[in-house]
């Protein structure tokens, strides 16, 4: 094969996989995954191509730009619609979903003005995210969003972002780099921004941050990061955090704040149609976006914050679909509504603060041994079983997921398996062997999160298992208001303050990239800072400061690879942050209105699901 | 009068004033809005970003000022989570909640009424102690389960009733009936006692000797004059719905200002919760001084001057 026809034919597959990453249609006939799938096995060939330039295109297909690859793209494979994606090209949108939800969070419809995983539920319906999630993996993570190519530059301090062409606005507006600009800068900067990735991403942006955005031509857009920052597309996608949705430049510099969030437009594949706070929030299909045209023509998300009543809405028709809690899971399975399990949103784990402290070494949790009894004593299964109704999943290491990424999945999954086993005998002989055989005192700090009403429950759970080898926990219950600024520095400043000494519940969202969630709790300037401060790190902190730097920002993927995985083990061994189990999300769905529909691994909100979810004819969930 | 209402009214403003007070020392002692607002795992500096576009970074006593100098002009303050004014949001919820209680209150006086006067007239009999289980039934279980056990039975098994939100006349049946039993047992057990007061006095078995008919001794003459206190503790059954549709309105889905109570106290949305509590309030203070005056009216002995 002659050197131009191998160019020409590589490049016409790299504009098919752009296409097809940016189109709005899903295929409508089934044989068209396969083409999809010999794309995605061409990756190889494109990076080939990429290292030769400035090629000239044929247009035997419909190309409205040149895209300039980078040599080191993470993501471009297509997203292979399931079944029901295929079933809903061969139908318009009809009839209305109507979802009763537990919270809402803020109800806002500007992204700037929503801090928690609220935005996830009720305005990804609306906005895309400059990338999206990879819908095609058992796993989830990260697939193209309105970035339909990205990648890290090869001086490593700069990120090009390809934009998916076609993209166009609810109002009609093209979308472009300048959109994209605008949204992260209004992200990071807008006096009203409560959004934390804002702030994340400032950090990681060159300085002045304003400059460091750069946009090469109207679907090219090249970020300057402060060093090298691997994991920088972390903060653009919803897959892991908030930031990087995108707003439409022209239409809010026209009608202003107000008038933009009165009358929200955004590029997803719902239309704001309107919301009363408190009550409900209301949308119409729109059928131009690249995420595909939802199934149903209107959609109604109501705010519901009683679990009986949800149940009794699903139950009566009153609603399609709702979430609930593991508890309510055999009263829904008994009434023949139809149960969805989104795996690995999170993990519930207990803590144990300020053992870095000198006056901690004297506490019997101050040695490693008697803490490892603690975890040998937890019978997981029967937490799975009786206290979550068996919607509760084997952990792997803290904040460590099946997808999460420089991570050997299997060697932590095996670790998994060996090391949270139940063992009560072993943790017995734990005990004697550091000098605590007749047991001790310890105070145990619970609270429910939001979005996890059961925490308590486990927190007895855990707190029983421990009584059963000797250890008296004090379990103090207290509500997330006062629980949280104990957590926070100042908080625990000081000996005394805080839970120092004491153990506590917590949680780890289930995002895909573990290394800041071990920063937030063992980093030496984070909240927790289990490994102490600046002035009083321990020297596994020190040891760990090592490995964190190498694993934020070592560009070789072996070697961040390596420094994650030590992290990993470093904690492990450390048995301060200790898992519990793998928690689920759980929705119930009326079979008669609503199709079999999946979720996102991971993602425990539907905002970039529901345009997925069928009705029933067709798509039945036997 | 008028100097009675004048003096009042002076005391409402001083009440105010000790319940925003409290309301802003209470709201703060239970945490921080910015807790709420970022991931449990946020840097301390991702907070402090939030604090400040908040401006929960302000010292305590300058939120005090700025919180007292807005409610003077009317001002409480846009809600830190809904990013609306505070009042604004109050005021788009009250009507539903207004909406409740008429049908509420007709429930129960339209219940505890009857049963009250059945009572006092059989006093001892088998229909006086059912209507006091009924009472005791009433006081000792709470609004939510019987919300509960109320969208079991007529939406679930029997299929008739909506189980929450606002809607047509159907979906006003259930919370209504929620709402009203909390005062059924308070209006009926006050009803009993001032019936039986009623029924002792001169009048009335002056009314019987001149050979009135019973009914009309009951129903026209006895009731009327044992109704008096029952108005006297209007205002207390007020207060008491306003707080009773907090539970209600949060089972039943209801988006009234007992759920945007809540509401603003689990996110600990300061501006909102305080402008809630200082306008509901003012509501009650409004109402028991209808009465008062109302009661003036009712009853010529009353003279406030």
């Amino acid at each position: 094969m002659s050197l131009k026809a191998a160019l020409l034919g590589s490049l016409t597959l790299s504009l098919a996989l752009v296409l097809a990453c940016g189109g709005t249609a899903a295929p409508a006939d089934p044989q068209i995954v396969e083409v999809t799938r010999v794309v995605t096995e061409q990756v190889e060939v494109e990076k080939v191509v990429t290292e030769q330039v400035e090629v000239e295109v044929e247009k035997q297909v419909e190309v409205e730009r040149q895209v300039e690859v980078t040599r080191e793209v993470l993501v471009v494979a297509t997203p292979v619609p399931p079944v029901q994606d295929v079933v809903r090209q061969q139908e318009d949108p009809a009839g209305t979903l109507t979802v009763s939800l537990q919270n809402l969070g803020s109800q806002v419809t500007d992204p700037i003005l929503q801090g928690r995983a609220g935005h996830a539920q009720y305005q990804a319906p609306i906005y895309d995210a400059l990338l999206g999630f990879n819908y095609e993996s058992q796993y989830g993570g990260v697939g193209p969003g309105v970035a339909a190519e990205w990648g890290i530059d090869p001086d490593g301090n700069s990120w090009t972002f390809n934009i998916a062409p076609g993209l166009v606005f609810h109002n009609g507006e093209v979308l472009d780099a300048h959109d994209v600009k605008f949204s992260l800068e209004r992200t990071m900067y807008h006096e009203e921004s409560v959004v934390g990735d804002g702030n994340r991403l400032n950090r990681q942006l060159r300085q002045p941050s304003e400059e460091a955005i750069e946009i090469i031509d109207d679907h090219t857009l090249r970020m300057h990061t402060d060093g090298s920052k691997p994991h920088f597309w972390s903060l653009l996608t919803r897959a892991v955090f908030q930031g990087g949705q995108i707003m439409p430049k022209d239409y809010i510099e026209s009608v202003g704040d107000e008038g933009f969030r009165a009358e929200p437009i955004g590029s997803g594949p719902w239309m704001y149609a309107e919301h009363s706070v408190g009550d409900y929030f209301r949308y119409e299909a729109f059928d131009k976006s690249h995420r595909g045209i939802p199934h149903f023509a209107n959609m109604s998300l109501l705010l519901v914050p009683e679990e009986s009543t949800k149940l009794a809405m699903v139950r009566t028709g009153q609603a399609d679909l709702i979430d609930l809690v593991p508890e309510s899971a055999p009263e829904v399975e008994a009434s023949g509504a139809q149960l969805t399990v989104i795996e690995g949103v999170g993990m519930f784990i207990y803590q144990f603060w300020g053992l870095y402290y000198e006056e901690a070494q004297a506490l019997p949790v101050g040695d490693i041994r008697v803490r490892q009894a603690m975890s040998l004593a937890i019978n997981r299964q029967d937490i799975i079983d009786f206290t979550l109704n068996g919607y509760g999943r084997p952990s792997m290491p803290f904040a460590t997921f099946p997808t999460s990424v420089d991570v050997d999945v299997p060697r932590w999954q095996k670790w998994g398996e060996e090391e949270l086993v139940y063992d009560p005998d072993r943790a017995r002989a734990l005990l004697a062997e550091a000098g605590y055989a007749d047991g001790f005192e310890v105070t145990f700090w619970s609270t429910n999160f939001s979005g996890t009403p059961y925490m308590n429950d486990l927190s007895q759970a855990v707190t029983g298992f421990w009584e059963e080898i000797g250890i008296k926990a004090d379990l103090k219950i207290i509500e997330i208001g006062v629980f949280s600024p104990m957590t926070r520095r100042p908080g625990h400043d000081e000996w005394g303050e805080g839970f120092n000494g004491a153990v506590s519940i917590f949680r780890n969202a289930g995002r895909p990239l573990p290394v800041p969630r071990y920063q937030s709790t063992f980093h030496p300037d984070s909240n927790h800072v289990a490994f102490g401060d600046r002035d009083s790190l321990t020297p596994v902190g020190e040891e760990y400061l090592r490995l964190h730097e190498i694993a934020i920002s070592e560009r070789d993927d072996a070697k961040r690879a390596e420094a994650t995985n030590d992290i990993l083990q470093l904690v492990a061994d450390q048995w301060i942050g200790v898992p519990i189990v793998q928690g689920v999300s759980l929705y119930a769905s009326n079979p008669e209105t609503v199709g079999r529909w999946q979720g996102i691994y991971g993602r425990g909100e539907l905002g970039d699901v529901f345009h997925r979810i069928p009705h029933a004819e067709g798509n039945p969930w036997q | 009068m008028q100097k009675y209402i004048l003096n009042r009214l002076l005391q409402g403003i001083v009440l105010l004033f000790i319940v925003a007070l409290i309301v802003f020392a209470l709201a703060r002692a239970t945490g921080n809005p910015a807790d709420l607002m970022v991931p449990e795992d946020a840097t301390e500096e991702e907070r402090q970003f939030i604090e400040r576009n908040l401006g929960l970074d302000r010292p305590y006593h300058v939120q005090l000022f700025v919180f007292l100098t807005g409610i003077v002009r009317g001002d409480f303050g846009d809600s830190i989570v809904y990013k609306k004014p505070a009042a604004e949001l109050f005021f788009e919820r009250l009507p539903n909640t207004l909406k409740l209680l008429p049908l509420s209150m007709i429930i129960a006086v339209g219940v505890a009424i009857p049963l009250g006067v059945i009572a006092a007239v059989k006093r001892g009999t088998w229909i006086d102690q059912v209507a006091g289980g009924i009472a005791v039934f009433g006081v000792a279980t709470p609004n939510f389960w019987i919300a509960i056990v109320c969208i079991y039975i007529f939406s679930v098994w029997l299929d008739v009733l909506p189980p929450g939100r606002m809607g047509g006349p159907s979906h006003y049946i259930l919370p209504a009936f929620t709402l009203g039993t909390f005062s059924i047992a308070g209006i009926m057990r006050l009803i009993r006692s001032s019936m039986l007061e009623v029924l002792d006095t001169e009048y009335v078995k002056l009314a019987r000797i001149k050979g009135l008919q019973e009914w009309k001794v009951f129903w026209k003459h006895c009731l009327r004059n044992a109704l008096i206190p029952v108005l006297t503790l209007f205002g207390v059954f007020v207060g008491g719905f306003v707080t009773g549709a907090i539970v209600t309105e949060t089972v039943f889905a209801w988006p009234g200002i007992g759920r945007l109570t809540i509401d603003a106290v689990a996110q600990r949305d300061f501006p909102l919760l305080q402008a809630v509590i200082l306008l509901d309030a003012v509501i009650i203070l409004g109402v028991n001084l209808v009465v008062d005056i109302l009661y003036a009216y009712i009853n010529p002995r009353i003279r406030y001057d």
